[in-house]
């Protein structure tokens, strides 16, 4: 099963296959599956585990159980900025696309924002599934040219005195925005500070979390 | 004509439309079509980059309007009917003409759980010592078009300074080729002025991770 890595059969392979498939994609869907259960190249209980896994277990609250933890343990959220990669495996969150993961603070100075303008990058067995909104063509295009006017679509404004660093995910490092604890949180238990973190806020658009999840 | 895929920047872009239903699918053939993906080891040609490339080569108005997982349909497709997996035929019909592919490896649901907690590293061991170091100033290459590359245009023909060495990573361009080279990567720092004067950004740093072979010093 070799490959021929060359652009134009994939082109018109492409265009072939614009003609004779279905238009509407669940059909398209359909058959592939169907398809390669019948090749031997994919089980459908195999699927159903990855969904389930997905829908129910790996989601954005790993990410905010990390920045929990860095909030309260200072000697961890040194490691974390140090190796994301090893201090996410102390939760046991490595997996999908996070080999390679790099933490960036959020400071009253300083304002993170994370993009993959090529494609979708995203660090998937630390926040889940992508938005949709993560994959359009307006973020993509736009937060590495007006960042700030794509922070105020998401009700986030930032003053002039901040930083605006922007991380276009081109190779396999995957990005994780480490939000600032919000004020008058002092009491309260981990569990409780990681109900406040939003997925937003771990892309970065999103920036002041509320006391009160 | 430019890149479809590649819209770091493209002006006159509209508002970004968020969703309103925060569930992790949205349809059941998109949690299918991503299960898929994950579902599926696929042969070893199949590498990732190839994967991108093959993506990126979708026909303009498929890519810019058919929905996002239906790409990903498009793509298995391609790289399918490209290795002689499968016909176009038995694509569109769903039904197989018999024959199975040598070598494939099932992944069971008993494996799911392993290999969800598997991650990957793209580092390899360096046979040459990186040949920049953070601080230093790069000018970025512009790299033509008619092959996969993870240098975007809006970053091609630009200063900037490197932040950070990350390791000796996989170099895409090779991947997408079927080969494994690996290169030392870098991060590197754009000021908002360089990139996009007179555009009020002085303010904004950008930063992308970027090759050895796609940098010169400054």
């Amino acid at each position: 099963m070799s490959s021929s890595y060359d652009p134009k059969k994939i082109t018109e392979i492409h265009e072939h296959l614009h003609s004779e498939l279905p238009s509407d994609p669940a059909l398209r869907v359909k058959a592939l599956e169907s398809l390669l259960v019948e090749k031997g190249m994919v089980d459908s209980a195999a699927i159903d585990a990855w969904v389930d896994l997905y829908a129910e277990e790996i989601g954005p609250k790993r990410g905010a159980r990390v920045v929990a933890k860095s909030w309260t343990d200072p000697t961890f959220r040194a490691r974390l900025l140090a190796d994301g990669t090893a201090a996410i495996s102390e939760f046991g969150y490595q997996g999908h696309a996070t080999g390679h993961i790099v933490a960036v603070e959020n400071t009253p100075g300083v304002h993170n924002l994370v993009v993959c303008t090529l494609c979708s990058c995203y660090p998937f067995a630390l926040l889940g599934m992508s938005p949709g909104w993560y994959k359009s063509q307006e973020y993509r295009a736009r937060a590495v040219r007006d960042p700030r006017g794509v922070l105020k679509e998401f009700g986030v404004s930032v003053g002039d005195e901040v930083e605006v660093r922007v991380w276009d995910s081109t190779a396999e490092l995957r990005y994780l925005v480490v939000p600032e604890r919000p004020a008058g949180t002092e009491g309260l238990s981990e569990d409780q500070l990681a109900a406040l973190v939003t997925r937003n806020s771990m892309i970065g658009t999103d920036r002041v979390l509320k006391k009160a999840g | 004509m430019a890149r479809v895929h590649d819209m770091g920047g493209l002006p006159n872009q509209g508002r970004i439309v968020m969703d309103k239903d925060e569930h992790p699918f949205h349809a059941d053939w998109e949690a299918r079509m991503w299960g898929m993906n994950e579902a599926m080891w696929g042969p070893d040609s199949w590498t990732l980059d190839w994967w991108r490339y093959v993506r990126e080569l979708i026909q303009r108005d498929d890519y810019l309007t058919r929905p996002y997982f239906d790409q990903w349909m498009q793509v298995y497709a391609a790289m399918m009917v490209d290795s002689g997996v499968a016909t176009v035929a038995e694509i569109a019909s769903g039904k197989s003409d018999g024959s199975r592919p040598k070598g494939a490896v099932l992944m069971h649901a008993a494996d799911v759980a392993k290999a969800a907690a598997t991650t990957r590293d793209f580092r390899r061991p360096a046979d040459q010592k990186p040949a920049f170091t953070p601080g230093d100033k790069v000018h970025t290459k512009t790299l033509g078009e008619g092959f996969h590359t993870r240098l975007p245009s809006y970053l091609m023909n630009k200063t900037g300074i490197v932040h950070a060495h990350r390791g000796n990573h996989l170099l895409p361009d090779a991947g997408a080729k079927g080969a494994e080279v690996a290169q030392h990567l870098y991060t590197i720092t754009f000021a908002g002025a360089d990139l996009w004067p007179g555009e009020g950004r002085d303010k904004d740093r950008f930063n992308a991770d970027l090759w050895e072979s796609y940098l010169e010093r400054a």
